[in-house]
């Protein structure tokens, strides 16, 4: 073996190591996440998923996931109820009726859209929209009505690109024909063209879910906070990413109440784990 | 007949009954052919018959995808180039190739044509200027680019950029050149220099040229290889292939019965 | 005949108001954080620290902490995402290791910020006993910048012709010295564009860093990579909750200067990759 031959060696060797630092990192996630969760899971057990009583901090406590799990679950349907009919409508506007100029500078916006950081929504939801909310009668600066909103903004960018993309993958012969037999463009890009992306499509709507029940900052800001299960948009709520960003930082290392905010944390990797799998498998399609 | 010229020539390069497979599909069937030394073959066929498949094989680059399997030999210097401890990184500094699509890499002209010097260490500065030079003037490029070595590549001309990837495999000093379809993407002109080139270039190399252009094989090669849906149908000195094949199969193709 | 051109009509019309007034909204969001807080800018404000309970003074120390932090993570996480994604593109995702990492790297792009916050205080400042601290915050960061820049390394590598390796392997280069040499520098301004755009969502990243590497006020900076920092996004998220009008206007200038920044970053982002297009 000559020196080329030894350098040639080592790189590739140097590249193999670096890439396994990735199986090393989803592997000692989950085993961190679920060692650290395991106190709360044995010693509460199955209240956690049934009780709604969350009083961390009083004696004794009590480690109720069920209120946050619903906010969790509401926010993020209500949420993706705004934004995927929003984003599909934008992205088949872009794709079947805009001209060159518009698609450029709505794409765009897009983008940048997606480089707003979530504290910068948060701020700016809670300066500027919570008041005009808490006058249509909201009775505390934060509530499911304006955590969706934020959660809507923040999500807009991958659900409309992530479609607009599905949709202009499929062979442009495909629409051209349907226009061929006299269908509107409205009829070939609804029914073929949508069809024949429905896999990509349906692959945008589980990133973008995925997204909207891992975002963290806005519903810590303008979600409200109270772990009580919301009866209208008005009403706050606190789904298990806030409970976690605004009570670790109060909590002593080791006890049950740190523990059980890493159970809320599994949950929510278990889900945004099978979501991914289910887009990488099933569909086949590409994380962003 | 041919045979009787044939002696006269000094091989380079025997391919002995040589397959090829992607996969199950069998591309290459039973190929039994010479290169000679110093000469321009050309190898013809109509489109998907394995002429690239063949013409890959020879440097050993169709191993880079990953179904294609082989049998049979494929003999340089006296040696199959299919041996196990053959080092592909010599073989291919030896046996040179030169693409249908012109591909310069993202660096300055100088840079491309110093890259294989480079990598085969050749450290001295004054040394690679020299070889560099002398590649681009085998390559007919050398005057149109003197001024302006360290432009980027890219900046070039189509028939350019091909003299330019021809000039980067000179530079290594190769024994033989492999070229598939090089014209195929220029224009009447740049393909006109380009088959000059080839000509000049025969009295230091051996060339050998995968076209499906028949004029151009008639034009420049000295011989020529007629494939056939993954068989080598006929192969001769080219004026006497031309005037009087001996397969019905090449005279249809040679009178455009076939394409 | 005449029914279906009305279809089109309706429905373009319906879409494009709909497109245009999200367009506005977004235009609107980010003139009205830029704008109102851009008001408060001077030099001072940009170096001083915080007084008077953040109605005074000025940002400097959280422009600081992110400034060791963003280096950081990008001192780490280049390599590491281009290596990952030289590769996912260049040693196969086909075969079983090859697999097992792709599947790995997608399944971390899927992972909730928060849930790198978790995992980043119980590796890095609990057990590695890096404490809160710009160590723990950075390298939390990095594995949540590993995806997003491995994945498009892998893209920008994957679209090059073949014929660019195989020019390379034709010349007697090896595998690693085409890689380094040739693929590297072919895709070089679609890397720099995911590299960016890594950098401009990490640095407005808040949630992790308040878990493993932030202090809420700090009079001192920091003197090694084992003490807390205060950033940019995480001195916002402070100012917002935890107080009252008065500071509200730090809030405000914080965020039009993040904002700012981050568009900056993603603007030259998009430039090269339309330059990239041209070429
Ligand atoms: N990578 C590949 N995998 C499978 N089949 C291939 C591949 N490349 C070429 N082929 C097939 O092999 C046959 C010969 O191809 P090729 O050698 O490129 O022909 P030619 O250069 O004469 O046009 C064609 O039928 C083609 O479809
Ligand atoms: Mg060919």
């Amino acid at each position: 073996m000559n020196w080329r031959d030894v350098k040639d060696r080592v790189n590739k060797t140097i590249i193999f190591l670096f890439a396994f630092v990735g199986i090393v990192t989803v592997i000692s996630l989950f085993i961190f996440i679920i060692k650290e969760s395991i106190p709360a899971l044995t010693q509460v057990g199955k209240e956690i998923f049934t009780s709604i009583y969350w009083y961390p901090t009083y004696d004794p406590p009590e480690f109720g996931m069920l209120a946050m799990i619903v906010g969790s679950l509401i926010l993020t349907g209500l949420s993706s109820l705004f934004v995927l009919p929003l984003g599909y409508i934008i992205s088949f506007f872009l794709y079947n009726y805009a001209n060159s100029i518009e698609r450029r500078v709505i794409k765009s916006t897009i983008d940048l859209l997606s480089g707003i950081p979530s504290v910068i929504m948060g701020t700016f939801l809670f300066i500027y929209v919570s008041p005009i909310i808490m006058k249509l009668g909201a009775w505390s600066p934060g509530n499911l009505l304006t955590a969706s909103i934020g959660l809507t903004i923040l999500s807009l960018p991958y659900a409309a690109s992530l479609m607009e993309e599905s949709l202009s993958s499929v062979d442009q012969s495909l629409k051209e024909s349907a226009l061929a037999l006299g269908a509107s463009k409205f009829t070939a890009g609804f029914k073929i063209v949508t069809k024949a992306a429905s896999s990509g499509i349906l692959n945008s709507v589980i990133l973008t879910v995925n997204r909207v029940i891992g975002e963290t900052i806005v519903v810590l800001m303008v979600s409200g906070g109270a772990a009580i299960i919301p009866k209208s948009l008005f009403d706050p709520v606190r789904p298990l990413t806030a409970a976690i960003a605004s009570e670790m930082g109060e909590v002593s290392v080791g006890s049950l109440h740190y523990s059980a905010l890493f159970t809320a944390g599994l949950i929510l990797l278990t889900i945004s784990f099978i979501l991914t799998l289910i887009s990488k498998t099933v569909i086949g399609g590409k994380a962003e | 007949m041919f045979n009787l010229t044939a002696i006269r020539e000094q091989t380079i390069l025997n391919i002995r009954d040589f397959d090829g497979w992607y996969g199950q599909k069998q591309i290459l069937k039973n190929i039994n052919m010479d290169i000679y030394k110093n000469k321009i073959s050309a190898i013809i066929g109509p489109s998907g018959c394995g002429k690239t498949t063949l013409l890959r094989s020879i440097n050993r680059i169709n191993d880079e995808i990953s179904d294609y399997k082989t049998s049979g030999e494929i003999i340089f210097e006296g040696k199959n180039i299919y041996d196990k401890d053959v080092d592909l990184t010599l073989l291919r500094k030896k046996i040179g190739m030169v693409f249908q699509k012109p591909v310069p890499f993202p660096m300055s002209i100088y840079d491309n044509v110093a890259f294989g010097l480079k990598i085969h260490g050749i450290k001295d500065k004054r040394k690679r200027d020299e070889i560099v030079k002398l590649a681009l003037k085998r390559a007919a490029l050398w005057d149109e680019v003197k001024d302006e070595l360290d432009k980027p590549a890219r900046e070039l001309s189509g028939g350019q950029q091909q003299r330019l990837c021809i000039a980067r495999a000179l530079a290594v000093d190769p024994e033989i050149l492999l070229l598939d379809e090089p014209t195929s993407a220029l224009d009447p002109i740049a393909t006109q220099k380009i088959e000059n080139l080839i000509e000049h270039l025969s009295e230091e190399y051996t060339i050998i040229i995968v076209t499906h252009n028949l004029a151009q094989a008639t034009r420049i090669s000295d011989y020529m290889y007629f494939m056939y849906q993954g068989e080598l149908i006929e192969w001769g000195p080219t004026r006497i292939m031309v005037r009087s094949p001996k397969k019905q199969l090449t005279e249809d193709y040679l009178n455009g019965k076939i394409s | 005949m005449k029914k279906k051109i009305n279809v089109d009509f309706i429905v373009s019309l319906i879409f494009r108001i709909i497109s245009y007034m999200t367009f506005l909204v977004v235009v609107l969001i980010i003139f009205i954080v830029i704008a109102d807080g851009v008001r408060y800018f001077k030099p001072s404000f940009f170096i001083e620290y915080p007084k008077k309970a953040m109605t005074q003074g000025g940002i400097g120390p959280a422009i600081l902490g992110s400034l060791i932090m963003i280096s950081l993570i990008l001192l780490f996480s280049i390599p590491l995402g281009l290596l990952t994604g030289v590769f996912l593109s260049e040693y196969g995702s086909k075969s079983f290791i090859g697999k097992i990492i792709d599947i790995s790297v997608t399944s971390l792009s899927g992972v909730p910020s928060i849930v790198y916050g978790l995992f980043g205080l119980a590796l890095f400042s609990i057990t590695l006993g890096f404490g809160t601290s710009i160590l723990s915050g950075s390298l939390t960061l990095t594995i949540m910048t590993l995806p997003v820049i491995a994945s498009s390394v892998r893209e920008a590598l994957a679209a090059l012709p073949r014929e660019l390796r195989e020019s390379a392997y034709a010349l007697g280069a090896k595998k690693t010295e085409t890689i380094f040499k040739i693929l590297i520098p072919a895709g070089k301004n679609r890397i720099i564009t995911a590299i960016l755009i890594g950098a401009g969502r990490v640095i407005g990243e808040t949630a992790p860093v308040l878990l493993t590497g932030a202090v809420f006020y700090s009079t001192k900076l920091p003197k090694s990579l084992l003490d807390p920092v205060m950033t940019l996004p995480t001195h916002i998220y402070f100012i917002t909750m935890s107080y009252g009008a008065d500071a509200q206007w730090m809030a405000k200038a914080t965020s039009s200067f993040l904002l700012i920044l981050v568009l900056v970053i993603y603007l030259i982002a998009f430039q090269l990759r339309k330059e990239e297009k041209n070429v």
